[in-house]
């Protein structure tokens, strides 16, 4: 094994809390599994734990940065704070993958903030999810781009509207109905 | 192609070489440009406990395209590149640094959290403009 798959395993270290949680209890074994060999699962095992949590949760808020650009409703009916509180307990969970994290991140956020919310906030996790599903959808942990046109219906303020993207748009309209 | 110097809290155990050298190694190497970030050289120097002027005098200054500068917050005595506070006198000084010995292109101020009103952030390029301006005389009177 080598210092590429050493750093691998580091920032897998870095963004899975459970896995995280896990090394660090036992680096040994845990180690093995990650592919590393004794004496380097010893080295990262030595790494500075409270270092490794400061750098997992600066990571953590840095995609909550991105997030809260996608998903303008929702951050702004939450707030700052309720808003982070919810992310740092989802994000610990869910490691985005592919060539559209933050995208994915969004989704699937999204779809948890409208599981765990009620009221105004869920309606606007809602809404904030169909509008990134008119672009992406979420294949696992990835996010895949659509190609085609895409409609969807949610509700805003309390009315239904319906999203319309066209074909090759960046864009999309509402109509209240 | 821009390469950026981050922030980090571990050093990679089994590293072959340090930071200064593996960013310029990849600059040098590959042709591509630096995208020198100023607040993660502050924030790692403080980290990691080094001189931060003799981390730059260990990279290839002339290709640095563009800077970023921003500022951190404390927490357990780590320094965390969070983006969150105005930028420190420290790193207004790395810039004036690195412009009196490279024409900066452009200036990158970036705040994510915390955002401040908007005179606050002009207060902050206006002291970017200056360290710049002072960097240029200097690299002008060489």
């Amino acid at each position: 094994v080598g210092l590429a798959e050493v750093e691998a395993a580091l920032a897998r270290l870095y963004t899975d809390d459970r896995l995280r949680e896990n090394f660090f209890a036992d680096p040994r074994a845990v180690g093995a599994e990650l592919g590393l060999s004794d004496g380097e699962a010893r080295q990262l095992g030595s790494a500075d734990r409270r270092r490794v949590e400061l750098f997992a949760e600066s990571l953590r808020l840095k995609r909550l940065g991105e997030v809260r650009g996608l998903l303008p409703r929702t951050a702004a009916v939450l707030g700052d704070g309720e808003l982070r509180a919810l992310f740092l307990e989802f994000a610990g969970d869910f490691v985005p993958e592919g060539t559209h994290k933050h995208r994915a991140d969004a989704l699937a956020f999204a779809e948890y903030a409208a599981g765990r919310l009620c009221g105004q906030a869920r309606e606007a996790a809602r809404f904030d999810l169909a509008v990134q599903r008119l672009f992406f959808r979420l294949d696992g942990a990835a996010a895949l781009p659509r190609s085609g046109p895409a409609l969807a219906v949610a509700r805003r303020d309390g009315r239904r509207v319906l999203l319309v993207r066209p074909w090759k748009s960046a864009r999309y309209r509402s109509i209240q109905f | 192609m821009l390469l950026e110097n981050i922030a980090y809290l571990v050093d990679p155990p089994g590293a072959e070489m340090d930071e200064a050298e593996f960013v310029s190694r990849a600059v040098v190497e590959s042709g591509c440009g630096l995208l020198l970030d100023l607040t993660n050289l502050h924030a790692n120097a403080a980290n990691h406990g080094y001189d931060p002027v003799a981390w730059l005098e260990r990279v290839p200054l002339d290709r640095v395209v563009q800077v970023h500068v921003t500022g951190g917050h404390w927490r357990d005595g780590i320094l965390i590149d969070s983006h969150s506070q105005a930028t420190p006198a420290d790193v207004w000084e790395l810039l004036e640094y690195v412009a009196a010995r490279a024409p900066v292109r452009a200036v990158l101020l970036e705040r994510d959290e915390r955002i401040p009103p908007i005179g606050e952030l002009l207060d902050e390029l206006d002291l970017a403009r200056a360290a710049l301006r002072a960097g240029e005389r200097a690299r002008g009177a060489r």
